[in-house]
């Protein structure tokens, strides 16, 4: 008797068991929502009249091309119909300047939300270089700016050269990941008299040289670079190993200036 | 006994050798035959002195130059002024890749002479079995277990004193009436040896050891397999002619063979093999000093390492008549090759860096070839050969034919080749003992892969640093081989010429670019037109009594780029050699005189070499078999100590100096 008591108690408590379990997965038939995840270097997070202004980066920013990309957040909704601009600005006490961007104001966010555009740092600073960020909401037709310190390091992709007439131009080489054989190469010219007002030069003869400093030579095949759009010459360059190459570079401007400088790559 | 008829080292000119059916005559023209198995003659001109003797001296005794990089070792063939793809090199009818890019290891590196039985070179380029070549063929067959014989061991162990050279080797063998074994391993090992002037040469020890498994199982009357297998492993193998040592260069060679006659007059055999070849060198044990100073890639070391593997699939067969023989070899192979080179910075602030020397370069090569020999009456008899090769070459390595179509752009990197050889011969017997005969070929021969591909490959000796060229054109030549023998009881002499032009010679093309830095300039692959080679062959073997025999030979070529009128590089000189052995298989005594003359006739444009002037050496060699399993063996090599460098000796480096041997094989 006993022994036909405890059997009837464990199958109720397990009917009810199960029952438990029928009901419970039916009240989480929703599955959960999966966080956005971003693949990039999340720079600074800055809110302002309940937005909220990310900026991201590749990584570490550096001297040179660097793709910024700005993602809008307001109550908690990521905007896609917004307008961004951007304006880096260099405070060095007396002087400040800019430096050259890329963006269209009227492109679409990717989606992730994200709204891209670059920005060729000039030089390296850990607290001169802010990036002010103009964004306005066609929703509620607002426009508001903020600006987010950021911190350049170094790299040798740009430089900045004085012709005769003491134009600046700013010479970029895109940093790539370089490997062994045949690799784009594409670098950027532009010209400033300001420092406010970036000029991109499509007209200028570029042509470079990449060697290998420790072992003596270089290597053929490369391609000369040709202007493509927005101070862009793109060419092929040839590299024959891994190890640290430098790329000789001579730009003739129309007026017949002529621009050089090294770069120093790593093939890995 | 007269010692004549046990000569091993024959010169088989026009040959007309029965074989296999009492009647058949088959033609060997110009071919010279070195048995490498010191123990299946009693006498030993098959041998060369040296106690502790190499495959390197193996080809010394059958005409063959030697470029050489190392202290007796891996020395490169060459003969009649040909050499690397104009040649053909095979063992046992198979293919071995080197896998050094620098030449530091060519296939015979990678065998004993204690795996061989015998070693065919042909120079007239009728031996078109394994491989298409512009005139010459050297052939090594390897040692093949026997059945019915008793299980027996060869115990041998020799020692010199010059590197303090020392060779072990052991063998097993047996076999019963259907099933036969053979095991052998041979080390052999050197110290940095001594030169003429007796200055010690520094980084030119080796150790090499070789293993080598042989089976045999007869599966019927006419049907036989057998299987082969040699592991050989060489460390630290010094090249003080060189920028790198080797660390270690190993290979595993495996064939198995099915052997069938089909009748008395039909043969046939099927070889699948395939071998695999790893080398790495460095220059880690060079002086900082060297590496500071040297002129090429200074102050960094850089290891390199080269793979090759070889599958192949040999077919061969033969058809027999009282007049005819006819002859078929299809010959496939696949070849994988790969090198790479690293760079170490002596300033540690530089990046260490990487190169690929050969980016996967896959070769599959077919090929066909066909002879027929005709006997028209009992004095004339006429032979025609050829040979059709097609072969599909690519890069897998993607990254690699990215740089190096980088070099060629618009060249298709993927080649497919064909290449077709032929030849017509006669042979004549003028009277009884007196023969004629002459060879005219029209060869060709494929870029090879590393001429093709090559990328950044330095030559010490010219200090160039060359890059190949996917499109290169074949070479093809056009050859005329006459000769003739006189043959006595006592006596045998032979003549031989031959003039070979060769078109689309290919070298690296002599440039006027002006190297950066001090560097070495850079030349690439290419044609450098037509080339003009010329040589001739003599030998006498006169048996003076029957307890004495001598044995005379001399031979020259001379090769001319006519194009870019320069001599070709890396030709030896005129060179003779005299021989006498005496004695009986008791006790036999001889002495070698070898010499040759000064060398002019240097390269200055196609890879640049400086003159050599002449030598002589002669050596000495006392054997003794107060048994019948035993001999003992004593001989000096270089007796008066003569200092001297071959023209074919990369950076002038010396050859040995005098050196003291004593050895001894017991039969257990």
């Amino acid at each position: 008797m006993i022994t036909t008591t405890l059997f009837m108690n464990t199958l109720k408590l397990s009917a009810l068991a199960v029952l438990a379990v029928l009901v419970l997965s039916c009240t989480t038939t929703t599955e959960p929502v999966k966080p956005i995840t971003i693949d990039k270097t999340l720079v600074s997070t800055v809110t302002a009249s309940n937005y909220a202004v990310e900026l991201y980066a590749d990584g570490a920013i550096t001297v040179g091309y660097t793709p910024l990309y700005v993602r809008i957040r307001h109550n908690g909704l990521t905007l896609t119909d917004v307008h961004v601009l951007i304006t880096p600005n260099m405070d060095m006490g007396s002087i400040h300047h800019t430096c050259p961007v890329e963006q269209d104001e009227e492109v679409a966010p990717d989606k992730d939300g994200l709204y891209h555009s670059a920005a060729i740092f000039t030089m390296a600073s850990d607290v001169g270089w802010k990036v002010g960020i103009t964004i306005h909401d066609h929703d509620i037709d607002t426009t508001f700016t903020v600006h987010i310190p950021i911190a350049v390091g170094n790299s040798g992709n740009t430089v900045t050269l004085k012709d005769a007439s003491s134009t600046k131009y700013i010479l970029t080489l895109k940093n790539a990941a370089w490997t062994v054989g045949m690799n784009d190469i594409m670098f950027n010219l532009y010209r400033t008299a300001d420092g406010f007002d970036y000029t991109p030069v499509d007209d200028a003869e570029v042509s470079f040289a990449p060697t290998m400093p420790s072992m003596g030579h270089g290597s053929k095949g490369n391609v000369t670079p040709v202007a493509t759009v927005g101070g862009w010459y793109v060419g092929r360059v040839n590299y024959t190993m891994t190890g640290d190459w430098q790329i000789a570079l001579a730009v003739k401007t129309l007026d017949g200036q002529i621009l050089t400088n090294n770069y120093q790559v790593v093939v890995r | 006994m007269s010692p004549l008829p046990t000569i091993v080292f024959l010169y088989v000119v026009t040959g007309v050798a029965a074989i296999a059916q009492d009647t058949l005559k088959t033609i060997t023209v110009r071919t010279v035959v070195v048995e490498a198995d010191p123990y299946s003659k009693p006498w030993r001109m098959d041998r060369p002195l040296s106690a502790s003797s190499s495959v390197d001296d193996l080809m010394r005794l059958g005409g063959l130059s030697l470029i050489q990089r190392a202290n007796g070792f891996a020395g490169e063939a060459s003969m009649l002024g040909l050499r690397g793809g104009q040649m053909n090199t095979s063992i046992d009818g198979m293919k071995i890749h080197a896998a050094c890019v620098d030449k530091m290891d060519p296939s015979t590196a990678y065998i004993e002479l204690d795996n061989l039985s015998s070693m065919d070179v042909s120079s007239d380029a009728t031996d078109l079995r394994y491989g298409q070549n512009l005139g010459g063929s050297v052939n090594f067959s390897l040692k093949q277990p026997t059945l019915a014989t008793s299980l027996s061991s060869i115990v041998s162990m020799s020692t010199e004193s010059n590197a303090a050279l020392r060779r072990f080797r052991v063998d097993l063998s047996g076999g019963t009436e259907t099933l036969g074994l053979r095991a052998g391993y041979t080390m052999r090992s050197a110290d940095n040896m001594r030169a003429g002037d007796g200055q010690y040469i520094s980084l030119s020890g080796f150790t090499k050891h070789n293993v080598q498994v042989g089976g045999l199982w007869k599966l019927s009357d006419r049907d036989a397999l057998s299987a082969t297998f040699i592991a050989d492993v060489a460390s630290d193998v010094g090249y003080p002619a060189l920028i790198m040592d080797t660390r270690k260069a190993d290979a595993l060679i495996g064939a198995i063979t099915w052997r069938s006659a089909w009748s008395p007059s039909i043969n046939t055999s099927a070889k699948l093999y395939a071998n695999s070849v790893t080398h790495t060198m460095d220059d880690y044990d060079r002086p900082l000093s060297q590496i500071a100073s040297r002129a090429f890639m200074p102050n960094m070391h850089m290891p390199m390492l080269g793979t090759t593997h070889v599958f192949g699939l040999l077919a061969e067969g033969s058809i027999a008549s009282s007049d005819n023989l006819i002859r078929t070899v299809i010959d496939v192979t696949y070849l994988d090759a790969r090198a790479t080179m690293s760079m170490i910075p002596l300033d540690t602030s530089v990046s260490t860096m990487q190169m690929t020397n050969i980016g996967d370069a896959r070769v599959a090569t077919a090929g066909v070839s066909a002879s027929w020999e005709h006997s028209i009456d009992c004095d004339l008899s006429v032979r025609v050969g050829t040979r059709v090769d097609v072969s599909s070459r690519t890069l897998a390595d993607a990254s690699f034919r990215s740089v190096l179509g980088g070099y060629y752009p618009g060249m298709s990197l993927d080649r497919t080749a064909v290449a077709l050889s032929v030849n017509v011969g006669a042979f004549y017997t003028v009277a009884e003992g007196v023969q004629l005969w002459t060879v005219v070929a029209r060869s060709e021969r494929m870029p090879t892969h590393l001429e093709m591909y090559g990328f950044w490959l330095y030559d010490p000796q010219a200090n160039i640093v060359t890059i190949g060229r996917p499109d290169l054109a074949n070479e093809k030549a056009l050859s005329l081989d006459i000769g003739s023998t006189f043959r006595t009881d006592d006596m045998k002499l032979s003549v031989s010429g031959s003039m070979r032009h060769i078109d689309n010679y290919i070298a690296p093309v002599p440039s006027t670019d002006v190297p950066t830095q001090g560097q070495p300039p850079t030349r690439y692959m290419g044609s450098i037109g037509g080339a003009d080679l010329m040589g001739f062959n003599a030998n006498a073997t006169v048996s003076i009594t029957p307890w004495c025999s001598m044995q005379a030979s001399v031979l020259g070529t001379w090769g001319t780029g006519i194009t870019i009128n320069d001599p070709l590089p890396l030709i030896a000189p005129m060179q003779g050699m005299v021989r006498a052995v005496v004695g009986d298989p008791m006790l036999q005594g001889e002495i070698i005189v070898t010499a040759a003359v000064a060398q002019s006739r240097a390269s200055r444009l196609i890879l640049p070499e400086d003159n050599t002037a002449s030598w002589a050496r002669a050596d000495v060699l006392l054997a003794w078999m107060p048994l019948s399993q035993l001999r003992i063996q004593f001989a000096c090599t270089n007796l008066f100590d003569t200092f001297y460098h071959e023209h074919t000796s990369i950076n002038n480096m010396p050859s040995r100096g005098r050196s003291l041997n004593v050895g001894f094989r017991a039969v257990l």
